[in-house]
């Protein structure tokens, strides 16, 4: 779900960088009027780094193994800094592993925000509902998170596509995408839900602070 | 910034910028016969900055994958016939290549905290550049741990199982356990930047990192090398039309 150098326009990868920065200024603000902003810095950053660190972990999907995205995760414990720590770990990845790339950075953050924005409604929204149990609530978001993203990417990765390809053949493209992030939405669902159980159990603040 | 060649002694306030409009000279560039002067422009900075070539060979690896993907799908796909198809996709394999190797380049040369330093004084709000530096230092804090612990939960016997519902959930006792020694750590650091006096607000702007005649001289090689593939890519792009 990292989008290399060189395989999007750079028009669109203006656009990544436009949306990017006015995901940013919204978050910043909503940061702003926080009661204690500065408080959330280190949080966010060490979690971000956490993330990233988390990320390495393959899950065994037969007949292969799938890395975790984890944007949905981010959204439910950052809230408002999720964008943020979204932005500064992909830009990590970019500079240190080459994971994503510079000119795809607002494109790719973009992306996982929007996920990782999702993700953070879904749960805040089903916990003011009826009752939801709360690792539904988490499953719903970690799997939200992760099937956004990978629309996203997807169909702006074959629409944008150089030259005109046969219609059939893009939409067939844009459908095996999709599928094939089921089973990754439906591990990062699972885990998203085993991890906000965990924190439960362990450390119900970490919850509550982002919510 | 100091190391072994030009480009790592170049001040990073104008390399952040020159490497960025390369890239953007780079990626817009649509005549399939630019892809190979695209890939020597990127092999000669790359040879300029001494990559390790093994480093660039890894970097390289997954970027590749996607293109060759892609071009196999222009190839078979596209409206305008196979030929083409493979022209447009020749083109954006060697647009992938030469742009990883570019970024590669700035990455290796600048290094991510020189980067998010120079992009504070660029004005890049100071919440976003102290997130970065705080995440770059504890990335590697935190791999340590994350190591350790699938190290002790492997000697316990807690293998990460083939079936995925069980892996999942060892994997997010994982996860969890790590998450929680984040936020201690995280409380800590908290603790002890509020001690030092830390206001994200009230941070004074760095100042410049010392521009001199050669760093400005390499500026303008790299804004003249831009120029010159737009320009090459605008002629071919209109003797073919």
């Amino acid at each position: 779900m990292h989008v290399p150098d060189g395989v999007l326009p750079m028009e669109v990868c203006a656009g990544g960088y436009a949306a990017a920065g006015a995901l940013t200024w919204a978050s910043l603000r909503r940061i702003a009027r926080l009661k204690n902003p500065e408080e959330g810095i280190p949080r966010a950053s060490i979690l971000a780094a956490a993330f990233f660190v988390a990320s390495w972990v393959h899950v065994p999907v037969p007949p292969s193994s799938v890395h975790l995205v984890l944007n949905g995760l981010l959204g439910v414990l950052l809230g408002s800094y999720a964008f943020p720590a979204i932005l500064v770990g992909l830009a990590m990845q970019a500079v240190m592993f080459s994971h994503g790339g510079l000119t795809t950075l607002g494109f790719n953050a973009t992306a996982m925000g929007l996920g990782a924005i999702a993700a953070s409604l879904v749960f805040g929204a089903a916990r003011t509902g009826a009752g939801m149990p709360s690792r539904l609530r988490a499953f719903l978001a970690g799997a939200v998170g992760v099937l956004l993203s990978a629309g996203l990417v997807s169909v702006t990765l074959i629409a944008t596509i150089p030259g005109y390809l046969d219609a059939s053949a893009e939409r067939v493209a844009v459908g095996a995408m999709m599928l094939a992030h089921i089973p990754v939405a439906l591990v990062e669902g699972a885990l998203t839900a085993g991890v906000v159980a965990f924190l439960l159990k362990v450390r119900p603040g970490i919850l509550r602070a982002a919510h | 910034m100091t190391g072994g060649t030009l480009l790592h002694r170049w001040s990073t306030d104008l390399e952040l910028p020159g490497f960025a409009l390369l890239l953007l000279c780079m990626g817009l560039t649509r005549s399939p016969v630019m892809g190979p002067v695209l890939v020597f422009v990127s092999a000669m900075l790359g040879a300029a900055s001494r990559l390790p070539l093994r480093s660039l060979r890894d970097r390289l690896r997954g970027p590749l994958l996607i293109g060759l993907m892609l071009f196999l799908f222009l190839a078979l796909f596209s409206r305008d016939g196979a030929a083409i198809g493979a022209a447009r996709g020749s083109l954006l394999l060697c647009k992938i290549v030469s742009l990883v190797v570019c970024a590669t380049v700035l990455s290796a040369t600048a290094g991510f905290l020189e980067l998010a330093r120079t992009l504070r004084r660029f004005r890049l709000p100071s919440l976003l550049v102290d997130m970065g530096v705080l995440a770059a230092r504890y990335v590697s804090v935190l791999g340590e741990d994350f190591r350790s612990m699938r190290t002790a939960r492997r000697l316990r016997g807690y293998e990460s199982a083939a079936n995925p519902l069980r892996a999942v959930r060892v994997e997010a006792g994982l996860i969890g356990t790590l998450l929680v020694r984040s936020e201690e750590r995280a409380t800590r650091v908290h603790r002890a930047m509020k001690l030092r006096g830390y206001s994200s607000s009230g941070m004074p702007p760095l100042r410049g990192s010392g521009c001199g005649f050669r760093d400005v001289l390499i500026l303008a090689v790299i804004v003249l090398l831009s120029a010159g593939l737009v320009a090459a890519d605008l002629a071919l792009r209109g003797g073919a039309g």
